[in-house]
């Protein structure tokens, strides 16, 4: 059916059915539906290692690593391999748990789990086991491996102590091929035609292809497309993944604004923005597990437009803005207009982001919140990021109060803003704002909060980030 | 371990060792095979179509075009399914009417799970629905919604009288009355709900993902109406379960009915929701408890009246441990439980059962009353606790005609309130200034050993490497390493020479299964008992090599046998086994252990320190100390990973893992991991949790061994209220204790129009 396409660029046309590397060997990807899952694949070649524990991205008992390049160097990184889409993976390598006693004799991570005593029922074992070969063998890690590496793997029995004291008597990565692959470039992802799936190289092809094909789905990390694959049977007529356009995957900083690809996984946002507050990190932290960072990514969190999304309120308060491309070219617009409805936004047919930029210097004073009822990789009841910017008299000269979880759409309250600007940040402005929230936001009920509940949680956020940063 | 092991046989070698378990390796590289990782040739895959309505008729069901599929191989509904309860508990493998919102209706098989999904749809169900009730107080009211014929109790009400509760509240100086309520909880392990079934001929085959074979072995052999030989269960490897997974389900049923139908092995594997929704889960309680105490610092009167919401159906009858009956002195005692059935699915039999719930209530409300005392609350409980030769029920009507012994809780109190530094708890609740405060909660529990019937064989092979053979199962609860140590200890053959089989109904003799605590001590004798039986058939052969000794006066270490009076004469165990030319098998069928008037418990004491956030309601755990009487260790690793993990899970109960329900549907609003929230490695600090074991040694189980996984899990919610309480002043009772309810009881404390700063 995308036969048009393929013509795009005849002499890189893919003319056999994508690859990959799976423990070492090319296996070709059965397109009988793009939907079939990493996990059901492998699985299904009785590599059973891989367990299935919820299929939404919440357990990581189907880790499996890949080999990806980080700014020119090659690393393995942890993934949910229940949230790809098989096509995904063409033209990547992929390793199972399988593979690390290929050669008969265990892996490190393996002795030391083993030792430590740190697989009881063993379910979620070979999740945890590949988290933590992915963090001993990562690229300039000096002393043990950090614990936080397998925060996206669930354990029901252990008390967790056992498996971060393997953590803790694993040295560095033995010199053994799976270090050797790394001195190597890691696979450069190509263009992939198949029935039901495209993944384009440029920009301007991905534009074309949306041309062609208006009712096509674009997929970046694919942690929101696989669970409604996976729960609730949804199927698409034709994915376009995003994941091979190296526009998308940029990060540049420059005197006046970074700017941020919108397929860049969040792992590597946190890695690349080397000048970002402390805020920053922490708000990546809690966005998501480890194994999610590896793979979402912000123009995926911001087309779902979920208003309780968690990178909304702070990308509304640093002022971010966002670049559009599509076949009448490409435009920009600021993010708090970009969210028009409940799960609705400014962009047309056909078109994608390609970026968000973000204007600095950044706020002096900012803070991230989320009130959810686990501390990662959950589902914010209230999600909430303030700036101020104060001026040498301790008034506030910029104020940024933005929510998540209390409208339809995440919102920046400008009224509040207002009212603050020009005053002094004391307990009176904490005041004014409280008064206005409870004015202003409409926040619903629900199993994860009442309405009552996110309007005090707001208001006492706001008093909580003055308490935090009052002069 | 201060205690050096020993036993009239001399020092012990290998148990009360710490030891990574013997299965480490299989689990470590995936090749652990999981019944959801078995895969026969020409298998089916199944998928269930479940009620959309909470209590529904089902006035018609069409399959034909199901039927008609292409790949369908098979299509059930209610009218294939046999009228054989599967476990007893009013259920079928498919019922109408339908009970619960997520309740199978019919289940189909086909060539693979896309064509699967795509047949359940067209099956066509028109259901009648009827009213629903999701509250047990609602449920027993009359004109609510009946779920069956005779009512919505189940049974009678289970009522429990020692002494004069009346009088005793009347002749107490102090009495409090309080209720306390846990929500319906998720308490499942990782590996979701799998079966595989295989007929040939009349027999079956099922591997299933159960704690315990030989209960499903009798349901199903019941519901077909085959020979209990013409079945066998195999549960290898199981990914946890925490009680869900101790009985009989309707998954089992289904894939047996389908396998059946199609003549195709069948497997059904649940999603994490079906798992949620249609699983076994822990029940929820509302416990309205009475105490009355003396000036004194005695408890004069405990009364406890307790509503257990069953759900649908009991997939065990759920119920109280005897947190109020067997902890405490206490002359006049009352309990009174009323099991309701109501439309949420199944509840049953969790780590801890009721013991969790009810420890919740009994804590708290001795912890209440000795605040308002003015006493300390832990010098109260150790005052009032019982202790090694007071009176104690034998049996479950609560007459006190046994005694206690091997008690060990004073030293669990002292050395846990040591550990933690209970001086440094705040005198006056609510005291500390600041927006954050912190405080220390302490909360007992006690529970049964759990022996009965045991069964197990020990195999040693004719090149001296040797099997454990047992029906009972390793949920990750170690008992493939511990089982293989007592063999190991009896023997003296390595550890290293054992392989087990677990959870076999076909190669291993019946054994009651792993729920309850009673593993390590059930299987545990049978176990024990195997080995000396081997070792006997051993050094019967061994004797004709050692110029006729006779087996009493050899021994057998580390695989060498000797002559005791002159170890200089001595042959290898292999060399016996070779010359024997048949392996040695011992065979361990124990009875429950003959104890006479004796009564063994286990009993821990927990302690948490908390500190709260007065402007964001947030609980943080800052420490949490588990000091626990677990008899004799028989693998330290295995009994700081079981301390640990239960402890964690009991704590988890606090924050989340609540079941909710919408009022208007009955449907469950919390079906996946999202919602539920287990905690990770983020959320709880593991360094904080810190297990103690406090030395002692049994009488019932093998080595001196009590039973262990249950209790780790009990006392974490009263734990972390009294905490709560003693930091901020605010008395939870309700679980979980979320930022809002902390929040509202922190705004109810204040006088109106004040802020925290
Ligand atoms: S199966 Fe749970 S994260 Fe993939
Ligand atoms: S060992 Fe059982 S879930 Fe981790």
């Amino acid at each position: 059916m995308r036969s048009s396409i393929t013509t795009l660029s005849p002499t890189t046309r893919v003319k056999t059915a994508a690859e990959f590397l799976l423990n070492g060997r090319a296996v070709a990807i059965d397109a009988a539906s793009p939907e079939t899952t990493l996990l059901d694949f492998v699985r299904a070649r009785g590599l059973t290692g891989a367990k299935e524990g919820c299929a939404e991205g919440e357990c990581g008992a189907c880790t499996v690593v890949m080999v990806v390049d980080e700014g020119g160097r090659t690393t393995y990184r942890p993934v949910n391999s229940c949230l790809i889409f098989l096509p995904m993976v063409a033209g990547h390598e992929i390793h199972t748990v399988e593979s690390l006693a290929a050669g008969g004799r265990l892996a490190d991570v393996q002795e030391a789990m083993a030792a430590a005593g740190g697989s009881q029922c063993g379910y979620c074992t070979p999740g945890f086991v590949m988290s933590l070969f992915a963090e001993q063998y990562r690229p300039g890690r000096t002393g043990p491996c950090d614990p936080r590496s397998m925060a996206g793997n669930l354990c029901r029995c252990t008390g967790y102590r056992p498996i971060r004291d393997a953590a803790h008597s694993l040295g560095p990565a033995p010199d053994d091929d799976f270090r050797a692959r790394l001195a190597r470039p890691a696979p450069r992802l190509e263009r992939v035609e198949i029935d039901g799936f495209s993944r384009p190289v440029t920009t301007d092809e991905c534009v074309e292809i949306l041309k062609q094909d208006p009712a096509a789905t674009l997929v970046a990390g694919g942690t929101d497309l696989c669970v409604e694959s996976n729960l609730r049977h949804k199927r698409w007529r034709h994915l376009v993944s995003v994941d091979g356009i190296a526009e998308l995957r940029d990060f540049t900083e420059s005197a006046d604004v970074v700017r941020i690809g919108a397929a860049l996984p969040l792992t590597d946002i946190g890695r690349l923005w080397q000048s970002a507050p402390p805020v920053i990190s922490e708000w990546l932290e809690l966005f998501a597990s480890p194994l999610i960072r590896n793979r979402a990514t912000l123009g995926g969190n911001l087309a779902t437009a979920s208003p309780i999304g968690d990178s909304a309120p702070i990308l509304l308060a640093l002022d971010a803005s966002v670049q559009i491309a599509g076949s009448g070219g490409r435009r920009t617009m600021s993010l708090a207009s970009f969210f028009t409805a409940y799960r609705r936004t400014a962009l047309g047919p056909g078109e994608i982001i390609t970026a968000i930029e973000i204007p600095t210097p950044l706020p002096d004073t900012i803070r991230f919140y989320k009130v959810a009822k686990r501390r990662l990789d959950d589902i914010s009841t209230v999600a909430a990021a303030m700036a101020i910017d104060r001026d040498g008299s301790g008034r506030v000269r910029r104020a940024r109060f933005a929510f998540g979880g209390v409208a339809a759409t995440p919102v920046r309250i400008g009224e509040a803003e207002a009212a603050a600007v020009g005053q002094p940040w004391n307990e009176a402005a904490v005041e004014r704002v409280q008064r206005i929230i409870d004015r202003t936001l409409t926040p619903m009920s629900d199993h994860r909060g009442s309405r009552d509940y996110r309007l005090q949680v707001s208001k006492s956020l706001v008093e909580k980030f003055w308490w935090e940063t009052r002069a | 371990m201060a205690q050096q092991p020993t036993t009239p046989g001399g020092p012990l070698n290998v148990i009360g060792k710490r030891g990574p378990n013997i299965d480490a390796v299989e689990r470590v590289t995936g090749r652990a095979k999981y019944t959801g990782d078995i895969d026969i040739p020409g298998m089916l895959v199944a998928r269930v179509l479940r009620s959309p309505h909470a209590h529904a008729r089902i006035a018609s069901i069409d399959t034909s075009k199901a039927e008609a599929f292409r790949g369908v191989r098979a299509v059930i509904t209610y009218k294939d399914a046999p009228k054989v309860m599967i476990w007893g508990n009013r259920q079928y493998a498919l019922n109408n009417p339908v009970r619960f919102k997520g309740e199978a209706v019919a289940a189909l098989a086909a060539v693979d799970a896309e064509t699967a999904e795509k047949a359940l749809k067209l099956i066509a169900v028109q259901y009648e629905p009827l009213p629903f009730v999701l509250d047990p107080e609602e449920a027993l009211k009359p004109g609510a919604p009946q779920l069956f014929e005779d009512g919505n109790l189940e049974g009678m009400p289970r009522i429990l009288n020692r002494g004069n509760i009346e009088q005793g509240l009347k002749e107490s100086d102090k009495v409090i009355e309080r209720m306390y309520h846990c929500p319906t909880m998720w308490s499942g392990g990782m590996e979701p709900r799998a079966c595989v079934a295989q007929w040939e001929g009349d027999k079956l085959t099922l591997w299933a993902s159960t704690q315990s074979p030989f209960r499903v072995h009798g349901s199903l052999a019941a519901m077909f109406g085959v020979p209990d030989g013409n079945v066998r269960i195999i549960a290898s490897y199981v990914g946890g379960g925490f009680g869900t997974k101790s009985a009989p389900h309707t998954d089992e049923s289904l894939a047996a009915l389908l396998a059946r139908k199609a003549r195709l092995p069948v497997k059904l594997q649940y999603s994490r929701e079906e798992e949620i929704l249609d699983s076994n889960t822990r029940f929820e309680t509302r416990i309205y408890v009475r105490v009355g105490v003396k000036k004194d610092m005695t408890i004069n009167a405990l009364e406890l009246k307790a509503y257990i919401n069953q759900g649908a159906y009991h997939t065990r009858l759920g119920g109280l441990g005897n947190q109020a009956t067997h902890t405490y002195k206490t002359v006049n005692v009352r309990t009174e439980q009323y099991r309701v059935h109501t439309n949420i699915p199944n509840t049953g039999p969790t780590r801890g059962v009721g013991d969790p719930q009810e420890d919740f209530a009994v804590e708290s409300a001795l912890d209440e009353i000795a605040i308002e005392m003015g006493w300390d609350p832990m010098e109260f409980k150790l005052k009032n606790i019982k202790r090694n030769g007071d009176p104690i029920a034998r049996g479950p009507a609560g007459v006190e005609d046994g005694r206690l012994i091997t008690q060990v809780l004073d030293r669990c109190i002292e050395l846990g309130a040591a550990r933690i530094d209970w001086t440094r708890r705040n005198a006056a609740a609510g005291g500390q200034p600041g927006p954050k405060a912190r405080g220390i909660g302490i909360a007992l529990t006690e529970r049964g050993g759990g022996g009965g019937v045991g069964g197990a064989s020990v195999k040693v092979n004719l090149d001296g490497s040797a099997m454990v053979f047992y029906s009972s199962t390793d949920i990750g609860t170690g008992s493939r390493t511990t089982l293989a140590m007592i063999a190991a200890e009896v023997l003296s053959i390595p550890l290293s020479m054992f392989r087990t089989t677990a959870g076999d109904t076909e190669v291993a003799p019946y054994d009651g299964g792993s729920q309850g605590n009673r593993t390590l001590q059930g299987t545990g004798r049978a176990v024990q008992a195997a080995a000396r039986d081997a070792l006997d058939q051993i050094l019967a052969a061994a004797g004709p090599m050692l110029d006729n000794t006779a087996p009493a006066d050899l021994e057998m270490r580390d695989s060498v046998i000797r002559v005791k009076a002159d170890p200089s004469k001595s042959v290898k165990l292999a060399d016996v086994m070779q010359r024997r030319g048949r392996s040695a098998v011992g065979l361990g069928n124990t009875t429950a252990p003959q104890t006479g008037m004796n009564v063994e418990r286990t009993t821990a004491a927990h302690f948490a320190e908390v500190e709260v956030d007065r402007e964001t309601g947030k609980v943080r755990l800052l420490r949490y100390i588990a000091a626990h009487d677990l008899g004799r260790p028989i693998n330290v690793t295995v009994v700081e990973n079981q301390i640990e993990g239960g402890s964690i899970q009991g704590l988890a109960l606090t924050q989340g893992e609540e079941m909710r329900f919408d009022k208007r549907t009955g449907g469950c609003l919390t079906g996946s991991f999202l919602d539920l929230k287990p905690p990770t490695m983020m959320d709880f600090d593991p360094r904080l949790i810190e297990a103690i074991i406090v030395p002692n040694e049994g009488v019932t189980g093998p080595y001196g061994a009590k039973g262990l996984g249950e209790n780790p899990c009990h006392p974490g919610m009263a734990a972390v209220a009294n905490a709560i309480y003693n930091a901020i002043g605010v008395r939870l009772r309700e679980v979980p204790f979320s930022r809002g309810a902390v929040l509202a009881g922190l705004n109810a404390q204040r006088p109106a129009g004040s802020r925290t700063a």
